[in-house]
């Protein structure tokens, strides 16, 4: 997958992690900030993911 | 005080992890930080849950500040690129290079004047890398290598994030912490943060040139420092908000005199070039040449080609137009009261419900969290200043076709995308460690092993900790101010002293603040790898916190 994708994903992810978190914290609905915990999780996956990502595309 | 989680080699050691983590991985793996990053935000989650009794509601209290600090930060990373390519493609920066050679014939200064007077000066009215944002892309023209374009500003400007962006990091610290006598923490704190000032003259020089730079720049880094440090040292106790932002305004006014001076006339074949691209030496030689030829001097060195990209018929004034832009936007809203006090009324927070952890370490419930006021943000100055350059440029031909605003943001998006993610790993880290007691573990543990004079020779280098940490001078010592306080007390310290110093420490360790490193290095291009930018600035760190803590303990000892 393009770096740049995964990049695009993972800032989604981080932009949706956010409203997850606060409406859940604020409202007390705690499988929503729990949700949001994990689309964090998946978020530094896909950054993490970039780093090989990255190093295939210079073999390339 | 807040309850402490309890400090043994185990807990400081899993405090520790993510730091390490991320330091080893990032100057001797050279990762880049989008991947290092989410790695030592792993170690600092892991160390929460195993040995930080941390529930996973005060995780995720943690992780949406951490996003809605990076959020803050990504609003000048953006809108700085955006500029940058709005000037670049426009061939901007190839007509600074040259027309501030014609201006300024010394290369030293120009580049003493860029990353230390400038970055400072900026540094004194906006923070959040904001003086990364104007003076990277400067001294990038320049003919710089991107590593020193941004590690010579992150080094020059250090000194005034105290009492930089108009005194937010004092205002702060007095916000988390009874002073006991504000005007001699002031006097102490502007001492001791005269160190940084005039290392970082000292270091730009050895940098640009070693030993032949230190004699070209010695006068003026004596004559600089002693108008930034020694402005600061006397204003500051007065009017700690605008102290520095005076120092910084005089020091630019010196330079012109500098300039006028002959010593900064003359012209040295043996300049070495060591911070120089290739193309920059070129563009030095050629500049050179031209000099000579109109002294009918024999040349030093033939030119084969031009310098960076540049389009005819650009002015200097032109060049730096945006720029400009900037510099008034900023003065008039961030210095005009009543102007400020509009702007300021729309402000955005987030509300976040209080937090604890198994150990007792509280965090308070807020209603609009690091609320910010987005008419007086650097980001939205810097796309005013974006938005007019583009227009100016478009104006006067200086765009192909193909620069189109949308061809300009794809441009800008390219090194913005991977800087978001690791901005919020770096921001994530730093909240996961303040909520859950490693930061204030990592402190205590320095603080419990240490005699009176050792502590007192330490605490800045907890200060320095802190920046590093948060990349922020503000947050470090909203970090650490109360715990060095309460420290201080049961050593019989001087509070003023020892918060004197971790407020210089603070400053200190933005040089090596990662956060400020990745905007830098996003702007140079340099795609996060800003291990080598931070392998550069540690020695200088070190030293300089070295030297901080001798001046500290020389005060300790004559009280």
């Amino acid at each position: 997958m393009r770096k740049e994708t995964l990049f695009i994903a993972a800032a989604l992810l981080l932009a949706a992690s956010l409203a997850l978190i606060v409406y859940g914290l604020q409202n007390e609905t705690s499988w929503l900030w729990r949700t949001g915990l994990w689309a964090i999780l998946l978020a530094m996956i896909l950054s993490l993911a970039s780093h090989w990502s990255d190093q295939g595309s210079r073999k390339d | 005080m807040n309850a402490a989680p309890p400090v043994t080699s185990l807990t400081w050691l899993a405090a520790f992890l993510p730091i390490l983590v991320l330091l080893v991985l990032l100057v001797w793996r050279r990762w880049s930080t989008s991947a290092a990053a989410p790695l030592a935000l792993a170690g600092a989650v892991a160390a929460a849950l195993l040995f930080y009794r941390t529930p996973l509601h005060t995780l995720a209290v943690a992780a949406g500040k951490g996003i809605w600090d990076a959020i803050f930060v990504l609003y000048v990373i953006w809108p700085a690129l955006i500029l940058y390519n709005v000037a670049h493609e426009a061939g901007a920066f190839g007509a600074m290079q040259r027309g501030l050679r014609h201006l300024i014939p010394d290369r030293l200064l120009v580049v003493l004047a860029f990353a230390w007077v400038l970055a400072s000066f900026i540094q004194s009215i906006a923070g959040f890398g904001t003086n990364l944002a104007v003076t990277t892309p400067l001294l990038i023209g320049l003919g710089v290598q991107p590593v020193y374009a941004v590690l010579l500003p992150m080094i020059g400007a250090a000194w005034a994030n105290m009492f930089g962006s108009l005194g937010t990091a004092w205002l702060a610290t007095q916000t988390v912490v009874d002073i006991p006598d504000t005007t001699v923490i002031l006097r102490y704190a502007a001492a001791l943060i005269w160190v940084p000032n005039l290392m970082a003259g000292i270091a730009i020089a050895w940098f640009y040139g070693k030993t032949w730079a230190l004699k070209r720049g010695g006068p003026a880094i004596v004559a600089l420092s002693l108008i930034q440090g020694g402005l600061q040292f006397l204003l500051v106790p007065i009017i700690p908000t605008i102290g520095t932002f005076l120092a910084t305004s005089a020091s630019l006014g010196a330079l012109f005199i500098l300039n006028r001076w002959g010593f900064y006339r003359q012209q040295d074949r043996d300049e070495p070039h060591l911070i120089f691209t290739e193309s920059g030496k070129r563009a030095f030689y050629e500049e050179n040449k031209e000099r000579e030829a109109k002294l009918s001097v024999k040349p030093t060195e033939p030119s084969p080609t031009p310098g960076p990209r540049e389009r005819p018929g650009m002015s200097l004034a032109l060049a730096f137009a945006p720029y400009a832009v900037l510099a008034v936007l900023a003065v008039t809203a961030l210095l005009i009261p009543p102007v400020n006090h509009i702007l300021e009324q729309f402000r955005v927070g987030l509300p976040f419900p209080d937090a604890t952890t198994g150990f007792g370490v509280e965090q308070k419930a807020v209603d609009a969290y690091a609320a910010f006021t987005p008419l007086t943000h650097p980001g939205t100055l810097l796309l005013l200043s974006a938005t007019a350059g583009y227009l100016l440029y478009r104006k006067r031909g200086l765009y192909g076709k193909e620069d189109t605003p949308a061809a300009l943001l794809s441009l800008a998006a390219e090194d913005a995308l991977p800087a978001t993610t690791a901005i919020a790993a770096l921001l994530l880290i730093s909240k996961v460690m303040d909520h859950s007691g490693e930061t204030t573990v990592l402190a205590l543990g320095i603080a419990q092993v240490s005699s009176p004079a050792v502590y007192a020779g330490a605490s800045d280098f907890i200060g320095i900790l802190g920046s590093l940490v948060t990349s922020s001078n503000t947050a470090s010592n909203v970090l650490f101010a109360p715990l060095q306080a309460t420290a201080a007390r049961a050593q019989e310290l001087s509070v003023n002293l020892i918060l004197a110093a971790q407020s210089a420490g603070g400053a200190v360790g933005n040089a090596m603040a990662p956060g400020d490193a990745l905007l830098g290095a996003t702007v140079a291009g340099l795609s996060g790898r800003i291990g080598a930018v931070l392998a550069r600035a540690l020695p200088w760190t070190l030293i300089t916190g070295a030297l901080v803590s001798a001046f500290t303990l020389g005060i300790y000892f004559l009280m």
